[in-house]
């Protein structure tokens, strides 16, 4: 090299427009110039790769909101008011202004929902869930947000990846349940291969057909299998179906189901290795299901169930 | 966005991933070559940013999430090959060019890439910040918490050995 461009800053100077006109002169000047322009002007044209960054909001949106505290202080409500309904208003334009952006799909408390998604994939929400993705991205990135419970039938492609608060899931083509609510996320697979990664861990697990993957407030995965005779979740054919899990759990499922309200005494919370299941169609068989074999009693009061001893 | 504003106010927040997130995950995917972690990351960088909110100061923030996104990446990816793929913004000219000229212009960028992909990791990184990002040596060594010489230093690197992989040009 003739030059002092072996100098070790030279180049990023000269890219910089920083060095002195007797430098760039002479750089200007050599035979070397012209191919470091070339390499300057065609790399300053580069882009990344596009990417979901108003799903990405909404993802962390949806973990960022703690659960509401009841509130219990009872002086002096109008400023609260007024701040209330100033957070509300802001709250209402960024649901707007991500709404406007992805299309949203829920099944309502007592319902079920069939969405054939852009790509083919086909998805199933339980009661009291909702899924939410971009529509005009979709067929290329196959990525979506989900709150609560949904089975997914993933027509083959690309990678496809289920968001949500607990954490990641992503398949190739497959048949898997994700379901994440209360600090809860599970992974149910049916067929392929599922990588299941929490909110909280950089590792990924591998879920196989019969794979049974959860985790209770950001900790550890746990592991079990699946009922090998089952092709699908039990909640598709109208039933909800357990195998070891808080009985507050199924609770919450019969109210998502049934629309109804549950109250019970304390020390059911206790009970966690709840084994059955219920229909969908006929409460006082599932109420008796339920919490006869655990020995309780319940009286119905309109929407409402009393449980007791 | 003004610097005196709450990190934990949710507006600047939104503001902040507005503004920045664009970038940070552009930093993960130089790093990784995996555009679903540089997504993963950072969500996961601003969660925790927002869990930390009353103690990181809004001015602290983007270094804040650059060190949270470097520790949830560890060294993970480091031995792994990158294979990164952009877009080409077009330029309008190039349609008037002859066929020959064309092709060597397409075969040009290809090898661009590969040399890209090819630099380590250090000057990937600063190489893409700038030529992407648009960064300036300044604010790259802030983010990449380096000193502005050792940054132009990668930059100059950068482009001796791009220079030298691509031959003849």
């Amino acid at each position: 090299m003739e030059n002092n461009y072996n100098e070790d800053t030279f180049l990023a100077r000269w890219l910089s427009g920083d060095l002195s006109e007797a430098e760039r002169q002479t750089f200007e000047a050599s035979e070397e110039y012209r191919a470091y322009q070339k390499i300057a002007e065609a790399s300053a044209e580069l882009r990344s790769p596009e990417w979901q960054k108003a799903a990405g909001w909404e993802a962390l949106e949806q973990q960022m909101n703690p659960k509401p505290k009841p509130q219990v202080r009872r002086r002096q409500l109008w400023p609260y008011a007024v701040a209330a309904a100033t957070v509300l208003l802001l709250i209402a334009f960024w649901f707007w202004g991500s709404a406007s952006q992805l299309t949203r799909v829920g099944a309502e408390l007592a319902e079920q929902k069939q969405v054939a998604l852009p790509d083919g994939s086909q998805v199933w929400l339980n009661a009291g869930s909702e899924i939410a993705y971009d529509a005009t991205a979709f067929a290329s990135s196959r990525q979506l947000n989900l709150r609560g419970e949904a089975y997914f039938e993933v027509a083959r492609g690309s990678q496809f990846t289920v968001r949500s608060a607990g954490g990641a899931v992503r398949v190739l083509g497959t048949r898997f349940v994700v379901y994440d609510r209360e600090e809860k996320i599970e992974v149910r697979c049916y067929a392929g291969k599922v990588g299941l990664r929490l909110a909280a861990a950089a590792e990924e697990a591998v879920l196989l057909p019969g794979d049974r993957f959860w985790s209770e407030g950001g900790r550890a995965i746990q592991r079990a299998k699946l009922d090998p005779e089952a092709a699908g979740p039990a909640w598709r054919a109208g039933e909800s179906r357990f195998d070891l899990v808080a009985l507050v759990e199924v609770i919450r499922e019969l109210e998502r189901q049934y629309r109804i309200e549950v109250q019970y005494p304390p020390e059911l919370a206790e009970i966690n290795d709840y084994r059955g299941g219920f229909p969908h169609d006929d409460l006082e068989t599932a109420l008796k299901l339920v919490f006869s074999a655990v020995g309780y009693q319940y009286r119905i009061d309109q929407n409402r169930i009393e449980v007791y001893r | 966005m003004d610097n005196t504003d709450s990190t934990c106010d949710k507006s600047a927040f939104r503001q902040l991933y507005e503004n920045f997130s664009d970038r940070l995950r552009n930093f993960v995917y130089y790093k990784t070559g995996r555009a679903e972690i540089a997504e993963d990351t950072v969500q996961e960088s601003f969660l925790r940013l927002w869990k930390n909110c009353a103690s990181v100061p809004y001015p602290k923030a983007q270094q804040f999430l650059y060190t949270v996104a470097q520790n949830l990446l560890r060294d993970r990816f480091k031995h792994e090959k990158v294979v990164l793929k952009f877009r080409h913004q077009h330029r309008e000219e190039a349609s008037a060019e002859s066929p020959q000229y064309l092709l060597e212009e397409k075969e040009f960028k290809q090898k661009l890439e590969r040399a890209i992909n090819a630099l380590p990791e250090g000057q990937r990184l600063v190489f893409l910040m700038n030529r992407i990002d648009k960064r300036k040596y300044r604010e790259i060594a802030e983010e990449l918490g380096i000193s502005q010489k050792a940054v132009e230093k990668r930059m100059h690197q950068a482009l001796v050995t791009l220079r030298k992989e691509l031959g003849k040009i």
